[in-house]
């Protein structure tokens, strides 16, 4: 990642991978408002979107540009 | 009073940096008798010379940058100044780890047991005046944890240009500064460097600047470094020679259609970080060294049944949250035999650029060329209501997982 305290804030994902925390629950966790650290959160919420699409739809999504979500989205569409 | 004092330890560990400083203190906490050797002083270069006071510059940077935010928030102040002498001085006076144990003898005086030592080293002590005084120490087991220093490059006048080491003794900015090598060192005195006011040439041999991350990542700082003001040349050839101008360097470096010149003020070499094998006997102690580091088993044993070896000097990982890593394997290794493995799994780390990067796990290429499906979530830091508020939206996120939603696409077979 690039930008503002990124390496505070990969600290979060560091922290997931040391306990496997699939990417559907990395995405269901409330963190707190306004924050840097939200950003993978947002991250993964874009994931799981794509992970639930065919790997065909997904490609194509990806050639469309990716999915935008507002930080405030409580859950995927 | 010049004679040897012989003292016998559990555990030896020769190098006071983060890797030498935690192998003492676990072996101390394991309960064994511990010496720690250290030349200098204790820290190492990451606390003395390396990136706590980097760490220190970038910070002062940060002020730098900031101050040009302050409009923006209804605030008028002049423009700062800076004075170079300044940071680095009294900020990094006040790091750790506790000095008071350079002077307070070695850590981990408890008694355990003390069994009949198998191998010792004669260490030279400390110059007092004219004498030269010598401590035996012996022990079961040693850690060797002697860090590394700023590789030279090998071209005319090579000794004209500043290493890492060197850059403490700048009394003031230089107008102009080539760099050599944009990997995370180069990349971060660059930015520091284009902070403080400097032109800044950032050269690279690899066709992209901090070649080991992710190519978004690279192109992204390369933006914004090209945004600062620096020039980014990536894909050289090498440096033909530094010579001295009538005013400052004149630096000639090679491209694929011929080469050219560069007048700066100061040259910094970048390009590497061998392992401090000089000063230590190692062929007498058995011990096997490989392209310029000790050579270490995944338990970070050396060629020698009883001699460990952590941190920059195995040339595994030159971070310090590694060497650290790397030290308590291996002091537990060599007071228990554990035989854990010091494998690096999940090491996370960046750079304290404007704009920062950092990344934990594989690449996207990296994690494609597994041949596990992935899944890539791209957010941009415009996205983020506090990179708005805090006017900071430059920058992205990107998360690469399985396509099974592991975190981690090397291991998410066979779940």
């Amino acid at each position: 990642m690039v930008g503002e305290q990124a390496v505070e804030v990969i600290q979060i994902a560091a922290a997931a991978m040391a306990g496997e925390v699939p990417a559907e629950r990395l995405a269901e966790v409330e963190f707190a408002y306004p924050t840097f650290t939200a950003i993978v959160g947002l991250a993964a919420r874009q994931v799981v979107h794509a992970l639930r699409m065919p790997l065909d739809e997904a490609r194509a999504w990806g050639a469309l540009g990716r999915p935008r979500v507002a930080e405030w989205e409580r859950r995927e569409a | 009073m010049n004679a040897p004092r012989n003292d016998r330890f559990d555990l030896v560990v020769l190098g006071g940096g983060p890797a030498g400083v935690t192998a003492a203190l676990r072996g101390a906490e394991l309960g064994a008798t511990v010496a720690l050797v250290e030349q200098h002083r204790l820290g190492g270069t990451c606390t003395n010379d390396g990136c706590a006071p980097t760490r220190v510059l970038a910070r002062a940077a940060r002020f730098l940058r900031d101050a040009t935010q302050l409009p923006a928030y209804g605030i008028s102040a002049p423009p700062p100044t800076l004075d170079l002498r300044a940071p680095g001085g009294d900020a990094a006076d006040g790091l750790p780890p506790a000095r008071e144990e350079a002077d307070g003898g070695t850590p981990g005086a408890r008694g355990r047991r003390r069994p009949r030592p198998r191998r010792h080293r004669d260490i030279p002590g400390r110059e007092r005046g004219r004498a030269r005084r010598r401590r035996l120490l012996e022990a079961d087991r040693f850690v060797i944890a002697c860090g590394g220093h700023a590789r030279r490059l090998d071209f005319p006048r090579q000794e004209l240009a500043m290493t890492y080491s060197d850059i403490w003794q700048l009394e003031r900015t230089p107008r102009s500064v080539a760099i050599v090598g944009a990997a995370a060192t180069g990349a971060q005195l660059g930015s520091i460097f284009a902070a403080f006011g400097s032109h800044v040439t950032l050269l690279e041999v690899a066709p992209r600047i901090l070649a080991g991350e992710d190519a978004d990542v690279s192109a992204a700082l390369a933006g914004a470094f090209t945004g600062h003001g620096i020039e980014v040349v990536a894909g050289i050839g090498g440096i033909r020679a530094i010579e001295q101008a009538r005013r400052g360097l004149r630096l000639t470096y090679r491209l694929a259609d011929g080469e050219r010149e560069l007048a700066v003020d100061a040259v910094v070499l970048a390009v590497g970080w061998p392992g401090n094998l000089e000063p230590l006997d190692l062929p007498a102690a058995g011990v096997a060294t490989e392209r310029g580091y000790v050579r270490v088993d995944e338990t970070l044993r050396t060629s020698a049944p009883n001699i460990w070896a952590a941190g920059d000097i195995t040339g595994r990982m030159m971070l310090v949250q590694s060497a650290t890593f790397e030290g308590r394997v291996a002091a537990e290794n060599a007071l228990r035999g554990d035989g854990h493995s010091a494998r690096h799994a999940i090491v996370a780390h960046g750079g304290f650029t404007d704009l920062e990067y950092a990344s934990v796990g594989l690449t996207e290429t990296q994690a494609a060329a597994t041949g596990e499906p992935i899944a890539v979530g791209v957010v941009p830091y415009a996205d983020l209501d506090r990179a708005v508020i805090d006017g900071r939206t430059e920058g992205f996120c990107k998360l690469v997982v399985a396509r099974d939603g592991h975190p981690d696409p090397r291991r998410a077979r066979g779940r």
